[in-house]
């Protein structure tokens, strides 16, 4: 089991991530803290790694249902490579202004997760 | 200590982001000045208001940070187009080495994009394409498939990491919720 973060208020269960380019590896990896957000219907990582994964766009999302006409307010998608706890997935992730990764139901309903809020631990493994 | 400019670009995530608004702080006892440049409507090059600023504010040393998603990089165009070459003392293209193949990037991704829509009542009228996945690469749907990343591998092994327009033909849109922009 891993403890909850007690850094975040109120703590929260975190995990160590790294993510790449799987198409251009060349570009490096970034190493990040992601939240399990089992809320968020598919991963998201910050807008400014697109720049610095060198990532290609795959299709826009918008908050109220993609494909809108406001581009204005549309986010993208981009096929990601996340790890963590030895574990990899090649995802479509949508970039957003955050500092951090969310992990999503696009992942989180592969793997067996379980919380235990009130000792403060969880446990993610791939069954 | 030599000042510095360091530019910031407000995050804006669409793709035709352009100037707005440019808004000038410089503080000649810090050690960087920040600009702050909103993006939007182009009205007029902000390289040239900003190359006023710098000989104005005899900063030394021009720090250039783009803040922001891959299609920002529009924006720091400008700044290798615009008059700012004179003020750098980075080197630019070691910064930002995918600029000019960015720029052209985007806009291969907007023409493929635009393909989707004019071709989706066609597709939808195909059940070989319908809850499927298509691949849009040159004007034309190249390739299909019920899961995304399969097909985006095999699109991208076979015509580069290049822009490949992928999206679902399905009659509803699907209606999400993103995650708030904080964290």
């Amino acid at each position: 089991m891993d403890s909850y973060d007690s850094s975040i208020d109120p703590p929260a269960p975190i995990l160590d991530v790294t993510v790449s380019n799987p198409h251009n590896p060349t570009v490096g990896t970034i190493e990040e803290k992601a939240l399990i957000d089992s809320g968020a219907f598919k991963t998201v990582i910050p807008e400014e790694w697109v720049s610095r994964l060198r990532l290609l766009p795959v299709r826009p999302f918008s908050p109220k249902g993609y494909k809108i006409q406001k581009k204005k307010q549309e986010h993208y998608s981009y096929i990601v490579k996340i790890s963590f706890k030895g574990l990899t997935f090649v995802i479509e992730a949508i970039a957003v202004n955050r500092k951090n990764v969310l992990v999503g139901r696009d992942i989180l309903n592969d793997l067996k997760l379980i919380l235990d809020g009130k000792n403060l631990n969880f446990e993610i493994t791939d069954p | 200590m030599q000042k510095a400019l360091q530019v910031t670009l407000e995050k804006d995530t669409s793709p035709y982001t352009e100037l707005k608004q440019l808004q000038f702080k410089l503080d000649k006892t810090a050690e960087y000045a920040h600009i702050k440049v909103k993006l939007g409507v182009r009205e007029k090059s902000w390289t040239e208001l900003l190359a006023d600023s710098i000989r104005s504010a005899q900063l030394g040393v021009v720090k250039i940070v783009i803040d922001g998603p891959l299609h920002m990089s529009i924006g720091t165009l400008d700044i290798l187009s615009g008059g700012l070459a004179d003020f750098m003392s980075i080197d630019l293209a070691e910064t930002f080495p995918a600029l000019e193949e960015t720029h052209y990037d985007i806009e291969r991704f907007e023409r493929e994009r635009e393909t989707f829509p004019r071709i989706k009542n066609d597709l939808l009228e195909r059940e070989t394409y319908v809850g499927e996945f298509v691949a849009i690469h040159e004007g034309q749907v190249v390739d299909h498939d019920r899961d995304i990343i399969e097909l985006s591998q095999r699109v991208y092994a076979r015509y580069g990491y290049v822009p490949i327009y992928i999206d679902k033909v399905e009659r509803e849109e699907k209606v999400i919720e993103l995650p708030s922009p904080e964290g």
